[in-house]
Parts: structure tokens; C-alpha cells; sequence
């Protein structure tokens, strides 16, 4: 009797598995990765994220050592236009090592676009912004950098068009509220990162290198409006 | 403070959420098989490295493998083909190969001699049998229906040495079986 073409695609599978059935599930394979390995990988994610394949420069781990004290503001209620409420809702799908996290696309709250710009005020010590470009008409992204290589990344979009993922397995989790403002902290080696919905935008602010938790939440809260 | 999962940011590319899903599942079984190959675990996260730049670049043709072992062969693969880039090159030597195994059989009778020639179990093992540089190049064209042009792509090797080893892949599979002394293909 003939076999399928499905049949003989399934044969081809049977023989292959034979290969890897000595590979045990994850779960159960002792393993650390190094920093390095983490450090090569988040370049690479965020080189795609830009859309080129070529690999960021690689960032010597340092100590970090931050001399500016943040003024910890955040008066756009009273410089700024009528706010948004943020009222979205998230949903939250999550996975054994990582969350997929998609915003409710039927909230009338939400912004299709970008109509303004927030940025750091004031920019902390030592650095500068390299470059502020934008993504798609929906995103920008702003990076500064200092003179020994740290990088701090500002994203701003719009949260319609947004949802991504998160390594849950290797990092620490926080939230907390700012001002009355719902931030979800990440805190792994080498890599901070804030995200908080605000005026109908979702932000993601993201440090690479080692900074004390208390200065990364006071830059994050340094957020100001753009003029 | 409330432990909370939280979300990245990222554009809308449903690509780049797959790559950081593949990347978050499969890294670990990558790094088991290419310490299997190098033996030292540093060497095996470097070679995994490479193996997901590999992916990145392939990201679209990834993206089109719904079935998770196909996908989990893909990955596999992947990283035993960068670890193996990274172990010390040895002396290659030419094989002369006879000037009948370099007609190309066409896909339609390929699989008409795989449909009708074999039970599947004999077919299970004779695919088992192939060297592996050939089957993998049979299983990317043949189960993920990928072009030679991806199937090159995929495996990091150039266009004309894909093309050759799926040459070379389908006859040496037609030989196999007739080796088993069902048929005779007419390759004299």
C-alpha cells in the first residue's frame, strides 16, 4: 500500500527524533548561563528590535556610579495638557519562563499615535542623547550614553499597537506606584527596566549596566514633558 | 512591592515575539547539544549565540514551521551546526564521485519512489541510516518545504553546496533502498 506524502514526511520525523531523544526536558538540564551569554543575547534582541542584524557593541560589566540626585517629578498634571486616563487593561498570558503581555485594543483610551514626546529632565550625569528616531510612526526611541558606555533607552508608543514578551525565569519582578502611576519594575544582571502606561502611551525605560534600584526608580520618575 | 510579571515593549513585528518565545523555550536543549559536540560549556553558549543569530537572520522561514518537531529539529540543528563551526577544522579530502551520481532526480519521482517503494518502517530506517548532512538538507526541503535558497540559508552554507548535498541526498536515499533490493532506479 502507498504511502502519503504526509506518511513519508512523518517517516523523516520519526528518524530525526531518534537523534534527540536523549535530550532531557529543560527543566532538567543544570545550567547557569553567564552574564556574558545574557548580556550578548539582550543585543541581539534589541538589534532586531531595530530592525538590523547587525550586533551592538558589547558593554564591559562596571559598577555603576551615579552622583546626580533626581528630582523626582512628575508635574505634567500641572504643566501640561488634560491627561489621558490610563485606562487600559492589559492581558497578561503567563508562560512557565516568560509573560506575553498584549494590550486591550478595544479601549477607546488608547492613542494611535504619537502627538507627544516625553524625556528625562533633567538628563542624568555624564550623559548625553546619541540619537532619537523614530520606529514607526506609532514609536520612538530615545539613547543616551556616557562616556564609559552605559546605555539608558527611553520607548515611547502608542499602546494599541503594541504587546511583546519578558524573561520571567531569570529576573526579579516588582511593582509598584509612582504619583499614582502603575510601574512593573525588571531587575536582572546588568539591566533594569520600568514599564508603566501613562496619557495613553506605554513606556519602557531601560538601563544597561549595574545602577542601585532607588536611582533607577528616580530616573524613571524624572519622566517630564518634552517642549 | 508585589511580584508581578511584566511585558518588554517592543514594535509589532509577531516575528520578533516568536524569536524571543524560541529564544526563552529552546536555549537550554541548544546549549545540551552543542556542549554534547564542544565539551566545554562557554564554547557551547558562544555556539548557541551564533546559532540564534543564524535563526534571527531566518526568522521569516522559522516563522513558517508550524509543527513543534519540525521546529525542535530546526533548533537542534541549528546549534549543532554552530558548534560544529566552532571545533578546529580538519583536513577535507576530495571524493571523487562518479559521474551517474550527479544526475539530479526529479521531486515528483523522488517521492513517488519513497510512496510506493517502502513500508514505513523500512523508510524510518533507511532515512535513519543517511549521513546527516544529507538528511538534514532532505528534511528541510522535503518536510518544511523550504526553497534550496532558504534550505541554504538555514543551514549557513552556500547555495551551490545545498543544491548539491539534496542532489546527492536523494541519491543516495534511491540507492539505499535499492540496496534493500526492491527496485532498480535505472541509475547504471
Amino acid at each position: 500500500m502507498a504511502l502519503t506524502k504526509e506518511e513519508v514526511r512523518e517517516a523523516f520525523r520519526e528518524a530525526v527524533a531518534k537523534d534527540y531523544a536523549d535530550v532531557p526536558p529543560k527543566d532538567e538540564i543544570e545550567h547557569e548561563f553567564s552574564p556574558e551569554f545574557y548580556a550578548k543575547m539582550n543585543a541581539l534582541i534589541e538589534e532586531q528590535r531595530r530592525g538590523s542584524w547587525r550586533l551592538l557593541n558589547r558593554q564591559t560589566r562596571r559598577a555603576l556610579v551615579v552622583a546626580a540626585i533626581m528630582t523626582v517629578s512628575l508635574l505634567l498634571t500641572a504643566c501640561s495638557p488634560k491627561l489621558r486616563e490610563a485606562l487600559v487593561e492589559l492581558v497578561v498570558t503567563v508562560y512557565e519562563t516568560f509573560v506575553e503581555l498584549q494590550a486591550d485594543t478595544n479601549n477607546p483610551d488608547l492613542r494611535t499615535e504619537i502627538e507627544t514626546i516625553y524625556d528625562l529632565s533633567p538628563i542624568p550625569d555624564g550623559f548625553e542623547m546619541v540619537t532619537r528616531e523614530w520606529i514607526a510612526p506609532h514609536m520612538i526611541r530615545s539613547t543616551y550614553e556616557n562616556d564609559e558606555g552605559y546605555r539608558i533607552i527611553i520607548m515611547q508608543s502608542s499602546v494599541a499597537l503594541h504587546n511583546g514578551t519578558a524573561d520571567a525565569e531569570y529576573s526579579t519582578v516588582l511593582s509598584t506606584t509612582v504619583n499614582g502611576i502603575d510601574i512593573i519594575w525588571g531587575y536582572s544582571k546588568d539591566y533594569s527596566s520600568a514599564n508603566l502606561i501613562y496619557d495613553g502611551y506605554y513606556f519602557r525605560i531601560i538601563y544597561y549596566g549595574t545602577i542601585p534600584q532607588i536611582e533607577f526608580e528616580t530616573l524613571v520618575s524624572s519622566l517630564l514633558l518634552l517642549n | 512591592m508585589i511580584p508581578i510579571m511584566f511585558a518588554d515593549i517592543i514594535d509589532d513585528s509577531q516575528d520578533l515575539v516568536r524569536f524571543e518565545k524560541i529564544y526563552h523555550e529552546y536555549r537550554s536543549k541548544m546549549l545540551y547539544r552543542a556542549k554534547c559536540i564542544l565539551g566545554d560549556s562557554y564554547e557551547a553558549e558562544d555556539a548557541v549565540h551564533d546559532a540564534f543569530i543564524g535563526i534571527a537572520r531566518n526568522i521569516k522561514t522559522v516563522c513558517s514551521i508550524t509543527d513543534q518537531r519540525d521546529l525542535f529539529y530546526y533548533l537542534m540543528r541549528s546549534a549543532e551546526n554552530a558548534a560544529n563551526s566552532h571545533m578546529r577544522k580538519v583536513k577535507r579530502y576530495r571524493v571523487h564521485i562518479p559521474l551517474e551520481l550527479t544526475q539530479d532526480i526529479p521531486d515528483d519521482c523522488f517521492w513517488e519512489t519513497l510512496s510506493t517503494k517502502l513500508a514505513y518502517e523500512e523508510l524510518v530506517n533507511i532515512i535513519s541510516a543517511l549521513p546527516e548532512k544529507y538528511r538534514e538538507v532532505l528534511y528541510y526541503h522535503f518536510v518544511l518545504e523550504l526553497t534550496i535558497k532558504e534550505v541554504a540559508s538555514s543551514l549557513g552554507i552556500k547555495l551551490s553546496t545545498a543544491k548539491q548535498r539534496l542532489v546527492r541526498g536523494k541519491q543516495q536515499l534511491i540507492m539505499a533502498i535499492e540496496r534493500e533490493g526492491r527496485f532498480h532506479y535505472g541509475i547504471d
